[in-house]
């Protein structure tokens, strides 16, 4: 009869929990070192490398550098077409004969929006907004031989010169008319229109030419 | 007892079965949780996925908060330097972009297949309430976010989406009609979208949200923790498995398929190429709009509807859709788990279609392409 | 003066949307399916035609000069145009000013004149495939994506190797870390 020693049982079972634990903890380790050490070398250098300084080449300083000025003058821009439109009570978009049927002079409006001028088959102006009643989106200045202007985001199609949206265009509501005055180089008016289309002045075409467009504050602050 | 009382009794109840902080010990979470093993085993997984692509983000976001400036002249101008100079500044970007959609993809997946397992079941309902806020908080992200880099799409597709706010306001009676315009407004920052815009937006998308959605996130794996994963079917498993260590076990290696998916696609497909080069231009508020002006690809299920329906039918739809989706615990409490799968898959099916196929209807709906 | 000046502003910075060849832009956006923009060859998005720095009205006396210039360029000529970016230039220097503009009927033919082993950007895929893909070919992460993602996994394919091999033994590191903590938390709660 073999002695059985209860404890080298008892021991041995101890042992491979032991060994099962320790098994256990070394593949770990080696599990995670390795990781490590191949991500030091495939995605870690890409973390670590990101604040580093970077190297720029002159031309690359050069460019940065002249693109920002760029950009600076066009935000000084903005802001000063911003100051314009608050202490100005009048701002001039055009010459009346510059005016086409055709193409449509872009300019920005007393609410900072974008807005077109054309000029009408007797040569009076027409200026609308040129912000997309649908989505906001800024329409083109190109008209169609219909006299119709198209938003290149979603197609709707407007006629010039009521601002309507044709029938099936995604935008339901016309393009609002803006109140404008021709002036001459003297600075009096010769013939005023407000966004509702009443006019105060003189439509002989004699005496408007040679005079200029012009948006007036009045009409966009009953607008705002 | 009085009603008061009573009120305050019922209430101190529902608290305690919702959040029983008294299965809060190592024994219970660790050693004793098992997990129901059968078909739809799978869907458990989505949550812990998810959660690994929103630190991806935060760990990205991090990153690029070292070079981003918000400001409408170098916002763009910033992105740019990081996508061209920033040393390995395109992977992180990049890596940011896409863990984003994968993020809101595995999210919704995890709220549809949580839907279909009646997951929201007593006494889980402030878990699924939890969870429906994230959802909403997690396209409130993507929406701030879409906007940071100041470029062609980004604002214009913002600009989009407010004005569609406001249009509400068309549908609203009396004085109630202004107030979709203030809302825009107050979101703005003003009456355009413009410095104003950008500087809130991106305080909402690095500092407030993250905050909320953390605090929402703490309750939401608290709770999930305490009271285990749900039966998920209507027989009872046949097989379990321990939580503890063998779930945790298979949960690591998702994620690390997961992350090994998200690193290949970072560093070999930049995002923006399936879109056209000039909606990543620099945004000019004088400029021409560009074609081709979309949300992210995660707002297709509002946008071609919004394009092809009623304006009024989307609003109402998308009312009643977020109504009914943080109520859902009360609205399907007596459902069965087999109509809760037939709407879930109809709701993956419209997902899908207006997805994938939104574009495809509306061109053949309004003979518009978008 | 302030008026002058907003005017020419206002002008500057809408300026106008037709351009020098928009015969060109039409005929690459419909064979590419993507909405394609002046950009293409042009310094400013918005085309050659206006007064900002990038276009015709914006030169200076030295850029009008060279743009003289360019307008007789012949293929071979290496001759800046300031109204083109390099991928532009790259065009009018291959095939010549006057053949660009005969071109105007048969744009398709353009890209079959390019070299075809030009790549601007030096991501691997030619310029004039870019051109037929509506893709910018100024910029590396511009592309069709299936074609980038061949490209830059053959680029990188030391790194991610690296990185799948690191994944897995990190994955197996932490599993038996799990395994190891299991292991003794059974021990200690026994």
């Amino acid at each position: 009869m073999t002695n059985k020693d209860p404890n080298s049982e008892v021991n041995k079972e101890k042992e491979i929990k032991i060994d099962d634990e320790r098994r256990a903890f070394v593949k770990a380790a080696c599990g995670l070192g390795a990781s490590l050490f191949l991500l030091s070398i495939g995605s870690l250098e890409k973390f670590l490398r990101f604040f580093s300084k970077q190297d720029l080449t002159k031309e690359q300083q050069e460019q940065i550098l002249s693109e920002k000025i760029q950009r600076l003058k066009q935000t000084t821009e903005e802001q000063e077409l911003q100051l314009e439109r608050l202490s100005k009570d009048y701002i001039k978009v055009a010459e009346l004969d510059s005016l086409s049927p055709i193409k449509g002079i872009y300019f920005i409006d007393y609410l900072m929006r974008p807005a077109l001028a054309f000029s009408d088959d007797d040569g009076m102006p027409i200026v609308i907004s040129a912000k997309c009643t649908h989505l906001g989106c800024t329409v083109g200045q190109n008209a169609d031989p219909q006299g119709q202007i198209l938003c290149p985001c979603h197609l709707s199609k407007f006629n010039i010169k009521t601002g309507i949206p044709i029938p099936g265009s995604p935008a339901k509501i016309p393009l609002p008319r803006l109140g404008w005055s021709l002036m001459d180089d003297k600075g009096s008016n010769l013939l005023t229109q407000d966004p509702s289309g009443k006019q105060v002045g003189t439509t002989d075409m004699d005496k408007l030419a040679g005079s200029s467009l012009y948006i007036l504050k009045k009409f966009a602050e009953g607008e705002a | 007892m009085s009603d008061k009382k009573k009120g305050l009794k019922r209430l101190v109840e529902f608290m305690y079965d919702r959040l029983p902080m008294h299965k809060f010990n190592f024994e219970h979470i660790v050693l004793e949780k098992e997990v129901p093993v059968h078909r739809m085993s799978w869907a458990y997984y989505l949550g812990g996925l998810t959660l690994f692509f929103f630190m991806v983000q935060v760990v990205t976001g991090i990153f690029l908060l070292f070079y981003y400036q918000p400001t409408v002249s170098d916002a763009h101008a910033s992105i740019e330097y990081i996508t061209k100079y920033v040393n390995n500044g395109f992977f992180i970007r990049n890596l940011h972009t896409w863990s984003s959609s994968c993020m809101i993809l595995c999210l919704v997946v995890h709220a549809i297949t949580t839907f279909a397992m009646k997951a929201f079941a007593p006494p889980r309902e402030m878990i699924w309430v939890g969870g429906a806020a994230m959802l909403i908080l997690t396209f409130a992200f993507g929406f701030t976010g879409y906007l940071l880099p100041w470029h062609q799409i980004a604002v214009n597709a913002t600009k989009v989406m407010l004005q569609s706010i406001e249009e509400s306001g068309h549908y609203l009676p009396g004085f109630l009609s202004g107030v979709p315009h203030y809302m825009r407004e107050l979101i703005q920052g003003g009456s355009v979208v413009g410095q104003a815009t950008l500087s809130r937006f991106f305080a909402l998308h690095v500092v407030i949200l993250p905050l909320i959605v953390f605090g929402i996130l703490a309750m939401h794996l608290l709770s999930v923790q305490l009271h285990g994963m749900s039966q998920g079917v209507d027989t009872l498993p046949k097989k379990t498995e321990k939580f503890f260590p063998f779930f945790i076990l298979k949960d690591l290696i998702v994620w690390g398929v997961a992350f090994l998916g998200i690193f290949i696609l970072a560093v070999c497909v930049p995002f923006e190429s399936f879109y056209a080069f000039p909606l990543f231009q620099a945004y000019n508020a004088l400029g021409a709009t560009p074609e081709g002006i979309k949300p992210e690809w995660y707002f297709y299920f509002t946008y071609y509807p919004l394009e092809l329906l009623p304006f009024w039918l989307v609003m109402i739809g998308m009312i009643v859709t977020g109504t009914v989706l943080l109520l859902t615990p009360w609205i399907f409490k007596n459902t069965s788990r087999r109509m809760l799968t037939i709407i879930a898959w109809a709701i993956t099916a419209y997902l899908v279609i207006t997805t994938l196929f939104g574009n495809v209807i509306l061109e053949l709906v309004k003979g518009v392409k978008s | 003066m302030r008026i002058v000046f907003s005017l020419l502003l206002s002008t500057c910075l809408f300026s106008s949307m037709a351009m020098a060849h928009p015969e060109y832009l039409q005929y690459f956006k419909k064979e590419s399916g993507r909405p394609i923009n002046c950009s293409m060859c042009h310094m400013d998005p918005e085309g050659p035609e206006g007064i900002k720095p990038d276009q015709i009205g914006g030169l200076s006396k030295e850029e009008k000069k060279m743009l003289e210039l360019a307008r007789k360029a012949r293929p071979g000529d290496n001759i800046t145009n300031p109204i083109l970016n390099l991928f532009g230039n790259e065009i009018l220097n291959t095939i010549g000013h006057d053949k660009l503009v005969e071109l105007e009927k048969d744009p398709g033919e353009i890209p079959k004149l390019l070299s075809k082993t030009s790549d601007l950007d030096h991501n691997g895929i030619p310029d004039y495939q870019k051109l037929l893909d509506g893709t910018d070919p100024l910029n590396p992460n511009d592309g069709l994506p299936w074609k980038l993602f061949k490209i830059n996994f053959m680029k990188n394919w030391f790194q991610i190797m690296m990185t799948v091999l690191a994944t897995i033994s990190g994955v197996f590191g932490l599993c038996y870390t799990i395994i190891w903590f299991s292991i003794r938390t059974k021990k200690e709660f026994k």
